[in-house]
């Protein structure tokens, strides 16, 4: 409700306060009608702010301005302040506050003020809230009321009302003649009165509430609570009156007009991260599971919860979706009525991709030396029986986002040909990263500068397919910034250490041996290019080496550590750090991670830790 | 099965919804059973800024403005007539609840119990 006023309409005279639409009601009445009293209880009730331009000028002549002791002159005398004076503050007041209903108490006293107010202002009031109060009362209460005001004494008690029905009747009179008027009669005790004020505002209350499924009761997702709980919900006024409720005042709720049960409303509970996703238009592609409890119960009273689960991709991240499915609770025999599912809500956070079974569809085929004859020779009928994936069948059968399935297709150097999505048999990428460099030696390329064209023609020459011609050099290489490929060091030596340990275990010495044999000649290889890739293990005095690589392990973090402690059953940090660095999981922390599936053990403490199987 | 969560109102302007939440059953009169609509339920106040109060029939609840820790989106489920296609559309946001965990205090003067200054 706060609005941006310029500045500049502050400082310029007589702009109105077009940018805010305010509801504005004077408050009328003699001095000691009751009027401030009222005006409280107004405020409380009713959300209004009250502006009692008395209270305004004394506090503007406590200020101690110019303006201030001219003022306290004006007041001493029982006159009347300056209308421009006393709009300017009213119209202040108005814009610097946050609310947008105003009860403007003791203003306009006379003609000129209520001219000024209107052209200056350009507001017309709502209505005139007016306390008629006779003479007598009205002197009765000032002189008992000790509010510690200048003016509050017999003699400018009896100025003020000469003043009072001099000036300030014509104006209620001007009113009553617009019909603006409401009466209230001031000589009755201040509860009774505030009856009638109540009346009369009342219908400028707002009490929109949209009340969702009162005659079901409905649990919410913190079953722990054991007493039913129901939650009732607000359209977006009576939203707005409850949440901007200010302090001293109320609201009145009550059921909407159309208050009934909606089975067409779903709540969804979800993280603030993911909220951006969900509102830009999201899908949401779902599987559908039940999951039902581990056992039902099987006394009358205790309904069961089931999970309903639902697994989609919203845009950039993998989320699951849990709905809740809870039972009425309207009656005891609930077996009657378990075949109606009431829905409650939904919640919404995100998960870790499921690569593994990308990895797993991506294996039932992969692509060989034979694919590679036959793929002209197969017909249609055929190529639908293998079982091939193109992009949209993955997308359909793997629980990831499409960010998430692609860098899961990189991370697996899958290749699309012939609009699948294969993975490369190793053989066959042993095949061809041998061609390649067969012929880099004859050709005398450099391998820090191989130009594409020239490496893809002349292996398609040597029967490989353009597109695996491609990929070799993706996966084996990086393209630099003049167009030309580098091979890359790592990669190739990583390649070649694999193929000897195909075989198996083989002795350390052995293993060096071979491998330096293997390399490239213009390439260095280091035995710490293979972490994640090989474990040791001693054998008597000697080392042995094999393949244990992080690749072929299981993206799933607990059975990602299963896998693991079932390889060794304790593992020094060192060594366990690169089979777990590639794990993610949103929500945790890699200390998380550690926490929650190993068991963590320290010798002394400058050792290192060691961590085992919980 | 594919489902498009819609947002008609962008992101910044999601209409914000409010919840009063309470423990308990609201039950109306047995004579207005049927005739729910526009039946008032009882009185918000606010009476300072952290306590609100509730106060309905001769019940008085005391609660607080908590926020939530997780927002919830409010989902609105279109089916259009001719397609098989279901729709979620968004109506509204609630980041922020009026909380009224306690037992509520029975009023034993009459039903014109004003509060006053």
């Amino acid at each position: 409700m706060e609005t941006a006023i310029d500045s500049a309409n502050k400082e310029a005279n007589g702009i109105s306060l077009s940018e805010k639409k305010v509801t504005v009601v004077f408050v009328l009445g003699g001095p000691g009608s009751g009027k401030g009293t009222q005006c409280a209880n107004i405020v409380q009730h009713f959300g209004f702010t009250h502006l009692s331009a008395g209270d305004l000028l004394r506090a503007e002549i406590k200020s101690g301005s110019e303006n201030g002791t001219m003022i306290q002159n004006m007041i001493k005398d029982g006159k009347i302040v300056p209308s421009e004076v006393t709009v300017k503050l009213l119209q202040r007041a108005m814009q610097d506050s946050s609310n947008d209903k105003f009860l403007i108490d003791g203003f306009p006293r006379n003609e000129e003020n209520r001219a000024a107010f209107e052209s200056v202002t350009g507001i017309d009031p709502e209505f005139v809230l007016f306390f008629e109060c006779p003479e007598e009362e009205m002197e009765r209460r000032l002189l008992s009321r000790n509010q510690g005001r200048e003016d509050d004494n017999i003699d400018t008690v009896r100025k003020r009302f000469k003043v009072y029905m001099e000036s300030s009747l014509p104006v209620i009179e001007y009113y009553i003649a617009k019909g603006k008027v409401r009466k209230i009669e001031a000589a009755k005790p201040v509860k009774e009165v505030f009856e009638a004020v109540k009346t009369i505002f009342t219908p400028l209350k707002e009490k929109e509430l949209y009340l969702i499924d009162c005659k079901k009761p409905v649990e919410l997702i913190e079953a722990a609570m054991e007493m039913e709980t129901e939650q009732q919900l607000s359209t977006c006024r009576g939203a707005e009156a409850v949440l901007n409720l200010q302090p001293a005042s109320s609201v009145s709720i009550a059921y909407h007009s159309l208050f009934g049960p909606h089975d067409d409303l779903v709540l969804l509970e979800l993280d603030e991260k993911l909220l951006p996703d969900v509102l830009h238009n999201s899908l949401m592609k779902m599987q559908f599971f039940v999951l039902r409890p581990k056992h039902m119960p099987l006394s009358m009273s205790e309904p069961p919860t089931l999970y309903c689960l639902y697994r989609l991709q919203i845009n950039h991240c993998c989320v699951e979706m849990h709905k809740i499915l809870m039972r009425k609770i309207v009656s005891r025999n609930w077996w009657h009525q378990s075949s109606k599912w009431h829905l409650v809500s939904w919640k919404l956070f995100e998960v870790a991709p499921r690569i593994d079974r990308l990895k797993m569809l991506l294996s039932e085929n992969p692509y060989r030396f034979d694919d590679a004859l036959m793929s002209e020779e197969l017909d249609e009928m055929e190529k639908n029986n293998t079982r091939l994936y193109s992009w949209s069948d993955l997308i359909d059968k793997v629980q990831a986002s499409a960010d998430e399935l692609r860098s899961g297709l990189q991370a697996l150097s899958a290749v699309e040909i012939d609009g699948y999505w294969r993975i490369v048999d190793e053989n066959y990428m042993d095949g061809i990263l041998n061609m390649l460099l067969h012929n880099s030696v004859l050709n005398d390329w450099s391998l820090n500068g191989l130009n594409e064209a020239e490496v893809v023609g002349v292996l398609q020459s040597d029967g490989f397919p353009c597109e695996i011609a491609h990929h070799c050099l993706q996966v084996y290489g990086s393209k630099m910034d003049d167009g030309m490929w580098r091979l890359d060091e790592k990669r190739v030596c990583i390649h070649f250490a694999r193929g000897i340990l195909r075989g198996g275990k083989i002795r350390m010495d052995n293993f060096m041996v071979e491998w330096m044999r293997k390399i490239p000649e213009e390439m260095q290889a280091s035995f710490d290019m293979l972490t994640g890739e090989v474990l040791t293990e001693k054998l008597g005095i000697e080392t042995w080496v094999y393949a244990f690589s992080v690749s072929s392990l299981p993206s799933a973090p607990a059975e990602r550590f299963s896998m693991l402690f079932r390889e060794r059953p304790k593992w020094e940090w060192k060594d366990l750090q690169p089979y777990i660095r590639d794990l993610s999981v949103p929500g945790l922390s890699s200390e998380g991670l550690l926490l929650k599936y190993t068991r963590r053990t320290q010798p002394t403490p400058d050792a290192e830790p060691v961590f085992s199987a919980r | 099965m594919q489902i498009q969560v819609k947002c008609n109102c962008g992101e910044q302007n999601c209409p914000e919804w409010a919840i009063v939440e309470l423990q308990g059953v609201i039950e109306p009169q047995p004579a207005f059973q049927d005739r729910l609509q526009n039946l008032e339920i009882g009185q918000l106040c606010r009476a300072s800024s952290q306590t609100y109060t509730f106060t309905v029939g001769y019940h008085e609840l005391t609660g607080s403005k908590v926020p939530l820790k997780k927002p919830l989106l409010v989902l609105k489920k279109i089916r259009h007539a001719d397609e098989e296609k279901v729709e979620l559309e968004v109506i509204g946001i609630i980041r922020q609840r009026i909380l009224f965990k306690t037992r509520p205090k029975a009023l034993i003067s009459s039903k014109f119990n004003l509060i006053l200054p």
